[in-house]
């Protein structure tokens, strides 16, 4: 009986645990014309119809670096892929939360595409934001992707 | 792989260059297709051998160039192109326009010595058929000018082949791009795994 009851406490303890792990740190809308993976946990997902992606995480900001560095660090590494940027700005989102937005221009099985990488950096996270899609959709679902952008939030 | 691409270009170039030994007028149209690592440096690459081969790049995009260029530049812009992809395509297509240079020559012969025929009937005409002649003679010089602008037309594109070039990138990706980071979330950025692990 006593042995159940333990049983049970640690199920519950293991529970919150892993529910702590995955669980959203920040808050964030879903696009105008995009589907989100509700089942997602560790991962913000959503997709439109025209197969316009968008991905949100969090990473922990390990060794620390600041934005210039994780810029540089990310540039070089698109760069190196063969990634050619396109157009960059910085980003104020809510809470004073400040970011960079880099698109780029990537040819990838005979087509365009556009691929956006916003970082967001604090202390001890990066929270990153993937988008993109074929060249002429991405530019369709452009504006409502900075609208979500914009209104990021950490909890 | 190598000595494939050989054996079907020699031919072509053996073509090619036995139209231009006859001295016929041949215009030469050279299509490629071809897979490239790296369309965009090679299409950058192209443009400049063009340039300094004194040819010129009449439309680009990062997946399609056409270049006009000396015929003697051909074999060194085809390397080129095979140095930088591999050549999936090669199609050679001519036209012959030997017939009509002929007849354009000889048509503005005939108009040449007819208006030099007018000259002498202006010289020695009266007053009241200068006019007539004038008229004449304004009418054989507009077709001596557009005979000479065809002439030159079908010169140009005779000794300017013109050169397609479709690229397309090789769907393993940028081969031999350096491309390292130490951290594995930035490993995972880029296109292609957010379409495939979505």
């Amino acid at each position: 009986m006593v042995n159940g009851k333990i049983g049970i406490i640690v199920i519950i303890l293991t529970l919150v645990v892993i529910g702590c792990e995955t669980g959203r740190v920040y808050k964030t809308e879903v696009p105008v014309g995009f589907a989100e993976y509700t089942r997602e946990r560790a991962y913000f997902k959503a997709i439109s119809s025209d197969g316009v992606r968008l991905r949100i995480y969090r990473v922990d900001n390990r060794p620390y670096g600041d934005m210039n560095m994780w810029r540089g660090a990310v540039s070089h590494y698109l760069k190196g892929m063969g990634y050619r940027i396109a157009a960059q700005k910085k980003i104020a989102a809510s809470d004073n939360l400040r970011g960079h937005y880099t698109e780029y221009l990537y040819r990838y099985n005979g087509e365009d595409y556009i691929y956006a990488l916003t970082l967001f950096v604090d202390r001890d996270t990066i929270y990153v934001i993937e988008a993109g899609g074929i060249d002429s959709y991405y530019k369709k679902r452009r504006e409502a992707i900075e609208k979500v952008i914009s209104a990021f939030r950490v909890r | 792989m190598r000595r494939c691409i050989v054996v079907l270009f020699v031919p072509i170039m053996i073509f090619a260059q036995e139209i231009a030994a006859r001295g016929d007028s041949v215009i030469l149209r050279y299509h490629y297709r071809v897979v490239a690592n790296d369309p965009d440096t090679m299409i950058t690459q192209l443009r400049d051998i063009t340039r300094d081969s004194k040819g010129y790049v009449k439309f680009f995009s990062n997946a399609k160039i056409v270049i006009r260029l000396p015929g003697d530049m051909i074999p060194a812009i085809r390397s080129s192109i095979a140095e930088a992809g591999f050549i999936a395509d090669e199609r050679l297509s001519r036209k012959d326009v030997s017939e009509i240079m002929l007849e354009l020559k000889t048509r503005l012969t005939v108009k040449r010595k007819l208006l030099q025929k007018l000259y002498d009937i202006f010289n020695s005409a009266k007053l009241a058929q200068t006019l007539d002649v004038e008229r004449e003679v304004g009418k054989v010089v507009t077709e001596i000018e557009s005979i000479k602008g065809k002439i030159a037309f079908y010169q140009d594109r005779v000794s300017l082949p013109e050169i397609t070039i479709d690229v397309s990138q090789s769907s393993r990706g940028p081969i031999g791009k350096k491309a390292h980071s130490q951290w594995e979330w930035i490993r995972k950025l880029g296109i292609q795994d957010l379409l495939v692990s979505f």
